[in-house]
């Protein structure tokens, strides 16, 4: 898989979405995870979630127990985003420091 | 008690509008229907709720427009009114800050929609310019001189729209080459 960069919002949409959730409680997981830094409007989530259905990154959850509310939930396809970009997130963390310490030395 | 307030915006100040119906319901007078000019509201605590207004790609009755004012009803967000393709949401202030938008691309579309909007109503008001004048030239026409004065006159009202839009897309798209 060689996608380009996520948008902090759709790596935290991702991330959120480990466990099933309804779009109100991505909204919260996403705010929480992220220390209230990524607050995600609810238009911006709509876009992104259907857009990640269109791509099988994630997949909504019929007939959810004693919820009316749509629940959605990563797929493999999705995960092995999310790792990809977490590889690409640790090769830029990497290089950043091993840098900024040569520099130090 | 309802309250019914008239005032004319133009689609392109729809944040000057959205402004406003959040100023009155800071004063306490929260939204419950609109018309065209037209504004309904009910007394409420002064800043009970949050509006925002969205432009749907399609009308509000569209399968596509049910399913995103679905999704932002189990969102906490409520549908008050539609006006075309314009709907009007409000939220529960305790509910926490209410944006519809947090990237600029979602933004961009609905400016480019706006613009796409204006044009297919600017283009057949060109049209109507130029075929007054030709019958004018033609037949000596005071009406239709008339009718071009009016046509030529709305064109440069929405030719002024599309430029407002423009310079607020074009403001978006500088921000959008600093930050993701």
């Amino acid at each position: 898989m060689h996608n380009p960069p996520l948008t902090e919002g759709v790596y935290y949409i991702l991330l959120s979405l480990l466990h099933p959730l309804h779009g109100y409680g991505i909204m919260q997981r996403a705010e929480a995870l992220s220390r209230g830094r990524v607050r995600l409007a609810a238009g911006t989530l709509y876009g992104a979630l259907t857009t990640l259905l269109e791509k099988g990154w994630i997949r909504t959850l019929e007939n959810w127990p004693d919820s009316r509310k749509k629940q959605y939930q990563i797929t493999p396809l999705g995960r092995e985003a999310l790792q990809y970009e977490l590889t690409r997130l640790e090769e830029l963390l990497e290089n950043g420091k091993l840098l900024l310490e040569e520099e130090r030395i | 008690m309802r309250i019914v307030l008239r005032k004319l915006f133009w689609a392109w100040d729809f944040d000057k509008e959205e402004a406003w119906l959040n100023q009155k319901s800071a004063q306490g007078l929260a939204l419950i229907a609109v018309g065209f000019c037209r504004y309904e509201f009910e007394e409420a605590a002064p800043g009970a709720y949050q509006i925002r207004l969205d432009l749907l790609p399609h009308g509000p009755n569209h399968p596509e427009s049910q399913k995103y004012l679905q999704f932002l009803e189990e969102s906490g967000i409520r549908q008050v009114g539609s006006l075309r393709r314009w709907v009007y949401l409000r939220r529960s202030t305790q509910d926490g800050a209410f944006h519809l938008h947090s990237d600029r691309d979602a933004q961009f579309k609905m400016l480019g929609r706006l613009m796409v909007l204006l044009g297919a109503v600017a283009f057949p008001n060109l049209y109507c310019v130029i075929w007054n004048l030709y019958v004018y030239w033609r037949y000596q026409a005071i009406v239709s001189l008339f009718g071009a004065l009016v046509c030529t006159t709305f064109l440069f009202l929405l030719t002024w729209g599309w430029w407002v839009l423009y310079r607020k897309s074009k403001t978006l798209q500088r921000e959008q080459n600093i930050f993701e």
